[in-house]
């Protein structure tokens, strides 16, 4: 894998509280890369970095190779093409801001109209673009974010939360914007999501946050909560996870989706840890079944194809969810 | 009551017989105040928003001493212009005293904190993901000044306006360095001065309406440009 951003050491401090804690991390050139991560986990602030809005404290990135504090910031930046998550337009028409950009770069009139007219239509952006843009909606406010990130032809595009506070068709679109640069390798996407599933079903890969730090965790359960190490459980809401006797602290529990076993019955086995709940969505990815369970969190689950006929799962079944104690994790 | 309704009377004749002394006065005071305000706001709105964009140290104590700059008394702009430009000044030789270029001068010291004050709260006022977002555009500093007087201008032509009303409105400084002379530095706040010691209430009381005309209308602009953002 060709590497786009290569970081090591990396920290950043907020107000004396450390954010981001980064030992290495390497972004793929041309490949979807997905930051999974609970609000507060430093994905904001690693996205600022990596567009080159926020220096770090220490640590070093390698930009196409090349140490990024050789450059100056403005020319960096403009090799990116970022979207943050509530994107600001300012107080001009559609048109004024796809091209802002551009016009930052010096690009003459003519040729701003041409870019934003193709990127417009390549976005079905056209009839907006006389628009004032303080009069769209959250999901075309979206997607002239987007515009007016591709217009500028970036090597790498961020989008952070890119889901978020946004309407199903826009959701949509945006989901297929993105399997469609994975499909074509043509761009460098990373994107954030608080959602594991989704994460997976786009990205070539994901990166866990939590707590400004890098997780070796693909995709998973991770749940917010207290332990009660005096009882061996860790209190999620309703939901009461029995944990390992040797967990002494941690305010988070993680479980791997695929240690995770579903039945149509309450297993009588040695796991003691059971949940009833219902399957509110399924999607097949790369071969395996990824679940959503609705119970007193939610679980997501993967399991093989050949579980899924022999249960006969289908969307609304109700059935139990249960893993071993052993197989908990707390961070 | 019948003094004042005659000379009432008598001043909006002047008024609409377009009586030129009255409205050479009223020329006099326009130019003056408006090229204070265009120095003022050349200056004062750059700083406010690059106090807005850079952190420095002192920056709070600097709002601060502009606060207080908001309330500077005009004659005392006049008498320390007067102390710098009278003939025995340290800017004596530039021959500038009594000048309406004097006056212009005062004026825009006068009202430089109160539209760099302005300026700052307007820009402080702006989204706050509008640096971040002009910045990942590829903005460089001089155009991200930019986005901001684009994104605030009603604010900033609001802080602009405030200054006007406050240079329209000022006697002391049109008074101490530009002498009053007819025909030449003669404002409407030193003309009703004048007038009125030497008896000429008619004459004044026009002015006087005049300039109240132009504080509604500031102020009407700048509720307008406030209500516009």
């Amino acid at each position: 894998m060709e590497s786009l951003y290569q970081i090591s050491g990396l920290a950043f401090s907020y107000a004396g509280h450390r954010v981001l804690d980064l030992d290495e991390l390497d972004i793929g050139r041309k490949r979807v890369t997905a930051v999974v991560g609970p609000n507060g986990s430093g994905k904001s602030t690693l996205f600022d970095i990596l567009a080159f809005l926020r220096r770090p404290d220490t640590g070093t990135i390698l930009f196409h190779g090349k140490p990024t504090a050789e450059s100056g910031p403005a020319l960096l930046r403009r090799q990116v093409g970022y979207i943050q998550q509530k994107p600001y337009l300012m107080k001009m028409s559609v048109r004024d801001n796809i091209g802002l950009g551009l016009k930052f770069r010096g690009v003459a009139r003519k040729q701003i109209d041409t870019a934003v007219n193709t990127v417009a239509g390549e976005l079905g952006l056209g009839i907006l673009l006389e628009r004032d843009a303080g009069k769209l909606s959250g999901g075309e406010i979206q997607k002239v974010a987007l515009a007016r990130a591709l217009v500028l032809q970036p090597e790498v595009v961020i989008m952070d939360e890119p889901f978020t506070y946004l309407d199903e068709a826009t959701v949509h679109d945006m989901e297929e914007w993105i399997a469609g640069q994975r499909t074509s390798q043509k761009k460098t996407v990373i994107f954030s999501t608080h959602d594991r599933l989704r994460a997976q079903s786009l990205s070539d890969d994901i990166l866990s946050l939590i707590n400004g730090r890098l997780y070796p965790i693909s995709s998973g359960n991770l749940f917010s909560g207290t332990l009660d190490a005096d009882n061996n459980t860790f209190i999620c809401g309703i939901a009461r996870f029995s944990v390992p006797e040797s967990v002494k602290s941690g305010h988070k529990l993680y479980i791997d989706p695929k240690h995770l076993v579903i039945s149509a019955q309450r297993l009588s086995s040695s796991m003691r840890n059971n949940f009833f709940g219902t399957i509110t969505a399924m999607s097949a990815v790369n071969g395996e079944i990824h679940l959503k369970i609705k119970s007193e969190v939610t679980f997501h689950a993967v399991i093989t194809r050949t579980a899924m006929e022999e249960l006969n799962l289908q969307l609304g079944n109700p059935v139990w969810v249960s893993c071993k104690s052993s197989q908990i994790t707390i961070i | 009551m019948d003094y004042f309704s005659a000379a009432f009377g008598a001043a909006l004749s002047l008024i609409f017989s377009f009586d030129p002394e009255v409205y050479a006065v009223v020329w006099t005071s326009l130019h003056i105040s408006v090229v204070a305000v265009t120095l003022a706001a050349l200056f004062g709105i750059p700083l406010g928003i690059l106090v807005v964009l850079r952190e420095f140290p002192g920056k709070r104590l600097l709002q601060q001493v502009l606060n207080t700059l908001m309330a500077l008394p005009t004659v005392v702009v006049g008498l320390l212009l007067y102390g710098l430009l009278t003939r025995q000044g340290a800017l004596g030789d530039l021959g500038l005293l009594y000048t309406i270029n004097a006056i212009i001068i005062g004026q825009t010291l006068l009202i430089l904190p109160i539209i760099w004050n302005l300026s700052i709260a307007a820009a402080s006022g702006a989204d706050p993901r509008l640096l971040p977002t002009s910045k990942a555009l590829g903005a460089s500093a001089l155009q991200q000044g930019f986005m901001y007087v684009n994104e605030v201008k009603f604010a900033l032509a609001a802080a602009m306006a405030a200054g006007f009303g406050r240079a329209i409105g000022e006697v002391g400084i049109a008074m101490m360095l530009g002498g009053n002379i007819e025909g030449f530095t003669r404002t409407m706040t030193t003309a009703i001065a004048l007038e009125t010691s030497k008896g000429e209430f008619e004459f004044a009381l026009a002015l006087g309406v005049l300039l109240l005309a132009t504080a509604f209308l500031v102020n009407f602009i700048v509720q307008y440009f406030q209500s516009m953002d």
